[in-house]
Order: C-alpha cells, then structure tokens, then sequence
C-alpha cells in the first residue's frame, strides 16, 4: 500500500505520522489515533456522523482526503469533554435526553458546538438550519434542538448553570420524570464503542462476495484467484458451515452463504478474511462465478400462483396465512347503509438505523466462539449458532454491543454466522462492517403491502362489517414475516369494535430483498388501510373524523377483533388528547375550503424552510461567520 | 472505495503543468465532495486512480476581488465563502441565496465553484445561479512553456452533461461576474429533503426595478434540474424588460419558455413545479423594490392549471 507522511495537530497534539495514501481523515482518525468518537455512518457526506472542525471549520471527515488535513488543525469530539467533565453542550445533551442509540450524537454535538461558535445567540430556525447536515434517526430532533437552545441560554448568562443539572425524582412512577440516563456522558463525549469501533490484536477484516442476480443456480465458484491475494487468510462458503445451516426469526430457511443457488440481489455467497480491508477488497474483486438464471418473481400476487417456486422443498411460495373470522360479515354488510371499497399499498422501507450493521468474532482461549454485535435478538442468535456451528450452546456466546438503532432492523442474523465461520476457521478475531449501501441492499425491510378493504357503515356511522385481505411481500427469506402477519391481522382492523370481521393477511416469498421485522411490526401496513378508509367514510358520510371513531372505539368490556375480553381501553383518551394538541378544526374532511383553520396554531409547526441566516435579524444577532 | 498511490498538491500553475507532463492517469479534483461519494457501490464501485492531483493551493488561483462592475472569484472558491463573505452578501444577493440551498454547511466548506461547474452535472445549483450573473469562465493552459489565458461565456463552456470545453492541458481558473448591486435575487429548490439533496428543479432570477419599482429594469432567469445543460430564460427576461410589475405580466411570462424542460422523468410535476417557481422567483425577487399590497399575487389553483395547459 502507498503511503504519504502528514504533519498535523489533533486535539492539541502535533502528529508526524505516515499514512496510507489514500485514507480520508475518518480513516487516519479512527484507524491510525483510535479516536473512534467520529463514526461512518454513510462515507458519502450524507449523515454527518463524522463531523469534525479542520482549522475551526466543521466539515464532514469522510469527505477529507488525509493529505488535505497535512498542516491543519483537526479538533473531535474527544476535545470537547469527557464523561466526567462534559461541556455545556454535552450537559444540555444529556439532560434533555438528546442521546438515545448514541450513534450520531458525536456529530451532533461538534455540530452544535459549530453552530453555537459561529453565532452563540442563534434562534432556533437558525440551529435548525446550520445543523442541517446531521441525520438522526432516534428523536425526532426535537430533544437534541431542545439541548442547544439550552446550552446556548446557559452561555449567553440568560440561564444559571445550575439549571443544567434539573433532573427530577421519580416519586412514585418513573413514568413522566426525566431521570439520568446512565450511559448519556459515554454517548455525548464519544467515548462510547461501538462494534465497528472495537479493536483486537491481529484482527482480521471480512468483506462479503454477494449475489448480483435475483434467481439464479450457482453453477461454479472459483475462489482460486482471491486466495492468492495477499493477506488472505481464509475464504467460507456454505461448504464450511459444520452444523445445520439454515436461520431466521419465525422461520428457519436462510443459510448462512448462499446453498446452490441464490434468491435475491445481495445475498451473500462466500466471505473474506484478510489482514487488512484492502486485501479483503481486492479478493472479493477477483471471485470468480457462473450463474444459471432462473426466473424470478417479483410480484407477491404471482408469487402467490405457485407456477414458480423459490424454496422448492417447501411445494408453495406461500409463507404464512392467517385468517380471523368474528360474526357473518354478509349478514354485517347486509345491514350497512353505505358500504367502501378501496385498494391500498405500502412500499418496502428502509430502517435506516445510523449504525450500519457491524460486529466482531473471535474464539476464546477456552474455545468459545464469541460474537460481539449490536444484535436485537442475541439469545435466539446464541442458539441458532450453535446448532450452525455444531457446538454445544455453552461454547457459544453472544455479546451485544451498543445498538447504533435497530428500529427491528437489527434482529435478523444476517451476517453474524460469517463471522463466527472466519473466527473458528483462523482461530483469529475477525470484524465486519458493513457500507451503508450494502447494508441497504442486504438486510431486511418492512414489508410492502397490497391490502383489500370493504367496510359497511350505518348512516349514524356504526361500523357493521369489515373484510380486509392484505398480501405482504415477503421477500426471499422468511425472517420474521410470520409474525409479521399475525400482528397485521391481529391488530389491523384498528381499536374499534367491529362484530363482523374478515380478515386474511398472507406473506409470501419473492425474489425481492427479504422483508423482517420493523417498527409497529405488521400493524402499520393494515391500520393504515384502516384509518385511511375511516376517513374516506367521515367525508361519505359528511361526519367528523374523530366523531365516527369515537362511535366506533373499543371501551371497556368489549371483545377484541381475537375475542379477548378488554378490562380497559384507553383509545378515547388518546382521541381526546391528539383533537385538542392539534387544535383541531371540527367538521368533514371536506368540509374546510382553501386553507384549515388548524395550520401554524399553536402547537402545530410551521413547515421547514431555508435562509433563515440570510435575514437582517440573523445579522443583527451575530450573524454568519 | 476511492484508492490512489499519490496525492499532489501544486502550489503554482508552473508546478501544476509541470506535473500534468510528467504523470499519467491522474484525476484532478478540488473539494473531493463528489469524487469520494462516486467512488462506492452503486455508483463507480471501488476505484483505483494512480494519482490525485488537488488544485485547491496552487497560488495563481487565489483570486477573491469585487470591484463595482465586475467580481473574479477563483475556482477553487467554496461555496461557504458565498455564504459568509460581507460584501457578497450585500451586492451579489444571489450567491448566498443559491449557497444556503447547496449540500450543507459542512460540505460548503470543502465544495469549490469549479467543481460544480466542471463536473457539469444537469442539477447543479451553481450554474444557473452563475448565469444569472453573466458568468465568464477564465481559463489558463499552457503552450510551449507559454502560459496563457482565454475567457469563454459560462453558457458556451458547459457542452453537455458532464462535459465542458477544457482543451489539452487546460483548467479552470476563475470566474468573472456582474457586481448585480442594486438587484434583488430569488433562489428556488426543490428536492426530496431540505438540506444534501439533488434539485429536481432549481431556479436562479435577479432582477432590477425602475426607481418607483413600477417597472422591471432588468431581469435575468436560469433553469436547472429540468434539463441536460442549464440555460437562462431569454424569451421570459426578454418579454418582461421594460414592462409593469403586475399580476398579468408575471403570469404571461412564467408561461413562455415551459418547453425547456427535457428530462427523462416526470415531466408533467415538473412543468407545474417549473411555472410555480418562475413566479415566485420573479415576486421574490423585486419584493424588496416594490411596495407589495396583501395579494398582490393572488393566484387560484385553478387558474395556474389552466395556465399549464394553455
């Protein structure tokens, strides 16, 4: 590998080092000083995780060739505090609870101080505005905004320190209280690591040789070539694996590396493990392999014929049927003044956590294969693995590092079994992490829908009967598209009473990229059809939205769409809640004419806009620098 | 992942054209905020270039000079320095306007003028914004030891998508542009978020008023986003030189020159979104000039369809 020499000074410290050539600053700060405070959350300027001042000036350190930085000024996140010391910023932070997976607040506190250095009287618009380049998957903003108007507050004299330590006593419930959240100082001052921050002695890297087809037969792969790379330590294929290969959240159908053939664009086929990330690279590169294309589905709905069958053993494409039946819905129909009928789908969706997928394995001195990963699911992994690897389950242990967000999209044990195979094979630590796009195109996503509906009213707006058929594309693999429907057909038809119900939610497999587990898990796809025809109806029937579900919710007493009887629901407090916070305009959807009475009221934020430091204001307080 | 051997760095235009003879493939960049994104999956894939050449040191290119009828800014300026400098922010209202809507304030600190004009990417924010301003790309090269200059309108050096007319051993060095003070300036974006996204539509207008700010005095309209090279709105400036600000005129003009668009998506939300943003530049950027009445502008949805089906 090429080098160059830099001469620069890193928080205070003046560094003469050689480096590789073509190593960003993100990569010179994280590999070669261990200052793993700034992450990669995405390498293309995206996210901001890596955020870092270069002579003062914030920029984005995945961005910066490390030649760029020679005679420069470099300042992390490890200069601005430490757990025991924070700064103003990094207190506000924690108080406000700004921190939760952890894994962009590095950035987002070098961002803030950025923001606060150029203009400590900022206005809110202004913050939002200069920290526009740093992504947050957790909070919604609004706490980490919260923090920094504090801090700038706290600055400015306008507030007394003091009220940076106001965390309250939970009295009788922690609901409520804002308590100390224990892990925030390891969060807020970068000191926190995570998987693909962690570093053993001789730790090998893993890349991953994957599927460019969707349905195809392997028909030959040639690894000979990537052997010979240098600093190759191994190559794995589904020919390694010692136990029984197959893994998955509800159903055990996914091998480790693709068996014989592959089934959808991503899928993994054979893994390296090699002294540095460049040779693990360049062997990847010279992976040779001959495919058989088969034809491939892409259409739940033609899945579901059957005439092509992506897990052959299994004679169907159908992974999961669940029907509910409660009273006679033609009966139920039969009694409706105004009936609806509607299609509605749903796309896939990406978790987007802003930790990619990462972990490290390694064999202990006593022969136990440990897995270090931000695992949502590590006890069913430790099992899985063992029957995988053929080892009784106290030889295998897992680890759950800091979950960077999972968000569901990290229970799925996608790429820990390569780990554990380069491990036990080299008997040497190995790491993987994943790009951003890779972790795109390889692990799973909420699952895209198509959902029938025909709903019965009474013109009082009483539902009489509802039918909802929704088929979900499961993707390639099972994973956990089997729960996924019992909680669709289980909770879709929404918090009302409903005597006469239909429902059947189906997953099927596909050649497309495998559909798991994600937030609100099966219930969105569903009770958005349902909500969305609600409101279909309200306009139908010239009624208030919130009237006709108050007509229709579940109250104490009433039996479930599974008849379970419910000894209290608190639907109509939410309604009552979410009707007065959104200032509510009564009356039909269609009812309101141009402009709703409710837009910009109190409570209601106005829609985002750009320049705010352009106006005379913003220079009258401090301005841009 | 983006692998190069050596990484140069000339510090004069001699060095930098000494270097050109003497290395084969190379890549010369400035900011690196593009080439490092292009370099992964999905794009370019890993990518091994023996030598990187960055001009962002090389001294001749230091240029920073506003004088009253004319600025030269070099290539190698940020767009951060748009954003923040004084006396741009006071005369040439454009370029903070066109800066605070490209990439973010991170990226604006490493993402030079040139790159975004050389790259010639049909989104690129710059260059409409540069053509509003009757932009000028100077551009040195050298012959036979001889270092030379020569000047081409912004308009004629971006030949197409990704292409610009750069000859041998040619780079450029600078832009010179009107001083537009005195004129009001509108930037107008559309993407699918607010902050690091690619325009789907982007429009760049300055205009100038009489002294009443009864009449446009000058205007100049550019479009990018809709088609492979940006270009400005002759036809639309042209028609409304001269004319009273009022409600008609702006919407007769906002009409005239929709068939710019040639993209190969969604053309339709395009044309709607095009027509919207025309106004809106033209309103916006003689609101300063003229004493707007409470709907002034005061546009049914209705009558806009129509307009685009006219």
């Amino acid at each position: 590998m090429h080098k160059l020499t830099i001469n620069l000074e890193v928080n205070g410290r003046k560094i003469n080092k050689e480096v590789n050539s073509h190593y960003r600053l993100l990569d010179f700060l994280r590999e070669d000083l261990d200052l793993t405070g700034s992450k990669e959350g995405c390498g293309a300027g995206e996210c901001g995780t890596c955020s870092v001042f270069v002579d003062g000036k914030l920029v984005k350190s995945c961005l910066m060739p490390v030649a760029k930085a020679s005679g420069k000024k470099i300042e992390t996140i490890e200069h601005q505090g430490t757990p025991d010391k924070l700064s103003t910023l990094q207190k506000a932070f924690y108080l406000t609870g700004a921190s939760q997976c952890g894994f962009c607040i590095p950035g987002m506190v070098m961002a803030a101080t950025s923001t606060l250095r150029n203009n400590p009287n900022a206005d809110i618009e202004e913050i939002k505005e200069e920290m526009g380049g740093n992504i947050c998957r957790c909070t919604g903003y609004q706490k980490i905004f919260d923090a920094v108007e504090l801090a700038r507050d706290v600055i400015s004299g306008k507030l007394d320190p003091k009220s940076l330590e106001q965390y309250s006593k939970p009295k009788e419930s922690y609901l409520g209280a804002n308590v100390k959240r224990i892990d925030a100082p390891s969060k807020v001052t970068g000191r926190l690591k995570y998987a693909a921050d962690m570093k053993m002695p001789n730790m090998l890297h893993m890349q991953v040789f994957r599927s460019t087809r969707p349905h195809a037969k392997i028909k030959k792969l040639d690894l000979s070539k990537a052997k010979k790379v240098l600093g190759v330590e191994t190559i794995v294929t589904c020919e390694d694996i010692p136990g029984v290969d197959n893994f998955g959240v509800f159903i055990e159908d996914q091998p480790v590396l693709a068996r014989d053939k592959v089934r959808y664009v991503g899928e993994a086929i054979a893994a390296v493990a090699a002294d540095t990330l460049e040779a693990a690279k360049e062997a990847i590169s010279k992976i040779e392999i001959e495919y058989e294309d088969l034809p491939a589905l892409f259409d739940a709905e033609e899945a579901l014929k059957d005439k092509i069958l992506i897990h052959e053993h299994y004679k169907t494409n159908l992974v999961k049927h669940i029907p509910i039946r409660k009273g006679n819905v033609e009966e139920g129909f039969a009694k409706a003044d105004l009936i609806v009928e509607e299609k509605f789908s749903t796309q896939a969706v990406e978790h987007a956590y802003l930790e990619p997928m990462a972990g490290v394995g390694y064999v202990d001195s006593d022969g136990t294969l440990v897995i270090v990963s931000p695992s949502q699911n590590i006890t069913h992994h430790r099992h899985m693995m063992a029957k995988i690897m053929n080892l009784p389950i106290h030889k295998v242990r897992f680890i759950m590092s800091p979950v960077g967000g999972g968000f569901g999209g990290k229970e799925d044990m996608i790429y820990q079994g390569m780990l554990a195979l380069c491990a036990m094979k080299t008997r040497l630590p190995v790491k993987y992490v994943m790009t951003r796009e890779e972790d795109i195109i390889s692990t799973a996503k909420r699952h895209p829908s198509r959902t029938t509906y025909k709903i019965g009213l009474t013109k009082e707006g009483k539902i009489t009967a509802v039918q909802i058929k929704m088929i979900a594309d499961g993707g390639a693999y099972g994973c956990s598209t089997e729960g996924v429907m019992r909680k669709a057909a289980i909770l879709g038809a929404g918090p009302y009473k409903i005597d006469n119900l239909q429902m059947d939610t189906m997953g099927v497999y596909t050649n497309n990229t495998p559909s798991g587990a994600f937030r609100s898990f099966g219930a969105l796809q569903t009770e958005f059809a349902t909500e969305s025809i609600l409101d279909i109806c309200a306009e139908k029937l010239n009624m208030d939205p919130f009237e006709l579900r108050r007509k229709n919710m579940f109250v104490a007493g009433d039996l479930t769409h599974t008849k379970q009887k419910l000894n209290s629901a608190s639907i109509g407090t939410v309604l009552n809640e979410l009707e007065s916070l959104a200032n509510w305009e009564k009356g039909a959807p269609n009812s309101r004419g141009q402009i709703r009475k409710d837009l910009n009221s109190k409570d209601n934020r106005e829609s985002c806009f750009l320049g705010a430091r352009l106006s005379e204001k913003s220079r009258l307080s401090g301005g841009v620098k | 992942m983006l692998q190069y051997d050596n990484y140069f760095i000339p510090k004069s235009l001699a060095e930098y054209f000494d270097m050109l003879q003497e290395i084969k493939n190379y890549r010369i960049v400035a900011g690196c905020t593009d080439i490092l994104p292009w370099a992964r999956e999905g794009r370019a894939g890993d990518v091994h270039i023996e030598n990187i050449i960055d001009i962002t040191n090389i001294k001749e290119l230091d240029l920073f000079d506003i004088k009253k009828e004319k600025i030269t800014i070099s290539a190698t300026t940020t767009f951060q320095k748009l954003f923040t400098d004084p006396e741009i922010r006071k005369d040439i209202k454009i370029l903070p306007q066109v800066s605070v809507w490209f990439a973010d304030d991170q990226i604006r600190e490493q993402a030079t003028i040139g790159g975004n004009i050389v790259n010639a990417s049909p989104a690129a924010d710059g260059a409409p914004a540069f053509l509003t301003l009757n932009a000028i790309a100077i551009i040195k090269g050298r012959k036979e030891k001889q270092i030379y200059e020569r000047k081409v309108s912004l308009d004629k050096f971006i030949l197409g998508r990704n292409k610009v007319d750069l000859q041998g051993n040619e780079i450029l060095a600078a832009l010179e542009m009107d001083n537009t003070s005195g004129y009001g300036a509108s930037f107008e974006k559309v993407g699918h978020r607010r902050s690091l996204v690619i325009s789907t539509v982007c429009v760049s207008c300055v205009a100038k008023t009489d002294a009443l700010g009864k009449v446009f005095e000058d205007i100049r309209i550019a479009v990018a986003g809709v088609r492979e090279i940006p270009c400005r709105l002759t036809k639309t400036e042209l028609f409304l030189k001269g004319k009273d600000i009022n409600e008609n005129n702006i919407l007769a003009a906002s009409l005239l020159e929709l068939d710019v668009i040639n993209s190969r998506s969604r053309k339709e939300y395009r044309k709607e979104v095009l027509q919207n943003f025309i106004i809106r530049a033209i309103i916006k950027s003689v609101s300063d000039r003229i004493a707007i009445q409470e709907n002034f502008f005061d546009l049914t949805k209705e009558k806009q369809l129509e307009g685009v089906s006219a």
